[in-house]
């Protein structure tokens, strides 16, 4: 694994929220064009992580790079820049309310200038339409507003919106929650199309076990404040880590049946 | 790493070959090199040209659609070496990318009109529902009497304590800034026919009729009456109002009905008190400027305001709190929930609430022109 790029490094991670440790020295690697799944119980701070790896949140000890750039620690401008490479999707979807779903796409595009230059207006409109069929929607959703949106279809706005710039990495928060089984098949399918065709580096969060094992290259359990394992699926099966309450509690039931499968090979 | 994004046109005996070089990815097409983009989008294709994509580098949906874009949305006649890319090219072909029309706005006249009637349909709606919410909260209070043990006490408490207890040093602060500076300005104005003493009946009937219920007023316009607005539109936009409904409480009585009620019944506490800070700015100025002590106050201010200013005064303090209870927790209620239908009403319920205050102020000062004065 040494020749391969990272695109996002965690070192020593430490959170404090209200005097609650959350996280202690927690480390982690994410390489170019892999899906990395951070799985862990409800409550174990993986949102939290998320939004420390990318910049919402300041941690109160260690460093987080993205692109070889300590994300904490860089002037605004360059943040700026940095901050155009990657694509996010909240876990509520996150959609400008008073903007209609064409509107909420097309921002992050129009958003993106180079010394004043913006991309042409037809361009954004068609790539915007494009993105929106690509996240399983139809042409007569672009009008409307989030408010009259079901959960469902939030997702896919929050993934089209995600999705527009095209960045090299996406972070998702919590892709398939809220979704029915078909529906979240539906996006795990669209993600991994889009992760091959672009090989796009995903960083996730989901306590979802059926769309990581059917997405994710490695993965990296957070649990009890600390990274308990970080590897491939195959690896987990041979790991120790397994013998653990908590990992085993994780993938035990009908809902790790995928995940076990996985592990197995 | 990545190639900036280029064309690589030769023409051999009348037919082109177009090479495809670099990474044509969004990114890499607004990194100041948009003139690869441009001589695409200026490229007149012909049916024989040959496409040479063997020396693409990566491909996303935003470059493959400027291709899309080049051939007029039709596959021309040969590529070579698209490999893995041409599910792009197959993904434009059936996709739609037309954004579906919106709904027409008319000009003119014909706009203007339509727009006129809106606004003026919108006022007379928005007034009705006021008024709506007026008669809903007395029905809730009668249901309250009938029933004591529906009263919701405790969002009532919270509320007086966030309408009263939480204003008390705003109002006082004003007050007393109002009290200085009216007493500074009149008082000169009546020592120069010597009538220094007359400052008693002129500061003494400002406030307890007008000021001390208007100052009130508009503290509780602008600082409770906006946030009470904010508050249940932001109840809206998180299902909180639904929950009850839900749980088959009335969001009219539980929500509504203490807010109005605190704001009614704490607007003549808060009167009270800023008619006492206001006469305290009062006292000092003509104390220190024109000479009248705080003896002469005490004998003098029941002689000079009569007792019913006092009571008008409390009286419109109800009556300010009441109406702008209504119109916040209206505008609340009725909130849309995304943010800019609710900024919207927020502003509504500022303007509307501070609107009707002046109304009723200046109505209430005819009718009562012939009473305590």
């Amino acid at each position: 694994m040494s020749g391969r790029e990272e695109v996002v490094r965690v070192r020593d991670l430490r959170t404090q929220i209200d005097g609650n440790v959350i996280h202690e020295q927690v480390d982690l690697t994410a390489y170019r064009g892999e899906v990395l799944a951070i799985i862990g119980t409800s409550g174990g701070g993986k949102t939290t992580l998320l939004r420390e790896i990318i910049g919402l949140r300041e941690p109160n000890g260690g460093t987080v790079e993205i692109f070889g750039q300590d994300v904490h620690r860089l002037e605004w401008r360059e943040e700026h820049e940095l901050r155009k490479r990657w694509g996010m999707m909240f876990q509520q979807g996150a959609l400008f309310s008073a903007l209609s779903v064409f509107d909420n796409v097309a921002f992050p595009l129009r958003e993106l200038r180079k010394r004043g230059e913006h991309l042409p207006d037809d361009l954004v409109r068609q790539l915007v339409m494009f993105k929106l069929q690509l996240s399983g929607l139809s042409a007569d959703d672009a009008n409307k507003l989030p408010a009259t949106l079901s959960g469902g279809m939030i997702k896919r706005v929050a993934l089209a919106r995600a999705l527009a710039v095209e960045a090299e990495l996406l972070f998702l928060d919590e892709p398939a929650s809220g979704l029915d089984p078909e529906t979240a098949r539906d996006l795990d399918s669209v993600l991994k199309d889009l992760h091959e065709e672009l090989n796009l580096s995903v960083v996730m969060v989901s306590h979802d076990l059926d769309s990581v094992a059917a997405l994710a290259d490695r993965i990296i359990i957070l649990a009890e404040k600390r990274i308990l394992f970080e590897g491939t699926f195959a690896e987990l099966g041979r790991s120790e880590a397994l013998e653990q309450d908590v990992v085993k509690r994780l993938f035990k039931g009908p809902r790790g049946a995928a995940a076990r499968a996985r592990m197995k090979g | 790493m990545a190639a900036a994004p280029r064309l690589d046109i030769n023409e051999d005996g009348g037919q082109r070959r177009i090479s495809v070089l670099g990474d044509w990815r969004l990114i890499e097409l607004l990194r100041g090199h948009n003139d690869a983009m441009r001589e695409l989008e200026s490229l007149r294709v012909r049916p024989d040209d040959i496409w040479d994509f063997s020396g693409l580098g990566s491909l996303d949906s935003a470059g493959a659609l400027l291709f899309w874009r080049c051939w007029r949305g039709q596959r021309p006649g040969t590529i070579e070496g698209a490999g893995e890319h041409e599910r792009w090219l197959e993904r434009f072909s059936d996709a739609h990318l037309e954004r579906p029309a919106l709904p027409g706005r008319m000009a003119g006249l014909s706009g203007f009109l339509p727009g006129l009637g809106a606004l003026l349909a919108g006022f007379a709606i928005q007034g009705y529902g006021v008024l709506l919410c007026g008669g809903q909260f007395l029905v809730d209070l009668w249901h309250c009497v009938q029933n004591p043990r529906l009263f919701p006490r405790r969002e009532f408490t919270a509320s007086v304590y966030r309408v009263g207890t939480q204003a008390l040093f705003l109002n006082a602060f004003l007050g007393l800034i109002v009290g200085f500076v009216l007493t500074w300005q009149v008082g000169g104005q009546i020592a120069q026919f010597g009538l220094n003493q007359a400052v008693i009946g002129a500061i003494g009937l400002a406030f307890t009729r007008e000021l001390g219920p208007f100052i009130a007023a508009l503290v509780l316009v602008g600082r409770t009456g906006s946030a009470t607005t904010a508050g249940i539109g932001a109840m809206h936009i998180t299902e909180e109002i639904d929950a009850l409904r839900a749980f088959g409480v009335s969001p009219t009585l539980r929500v509504a009905m203490p807010r109005i009620l605190a704001m009614t019944v704490a607007m003549p506490l808060l009167v009270v008190w800023t008619d006492f800070w206001g006469i305290v700015g009062g006292i000092y100025i003509s104390s220190v400027k024109l000479g009248v002590t705080w003896q002469m106050w005490l004998n003098q201010f029941p002689g000079s305001v009569p007792i019913e200013n006092y009571f008008l005064g409390v009286g419109k303090g109800a009556m300010f709190g009441f109406i702008i209870g209504i119109t916040s927790v209206y505008y609340g209620l009725r909130a849309p929930p995304d943010t800019q239908g609710l900024t919207q009403n927020i502003t509504r319920s500022v303007v509307v609430g501070l609107a009707m205050v002046l109304v009723v102020e200046s109505a209430m000062g005819i009718a009562f022109s012939g009473i305590g004065l």
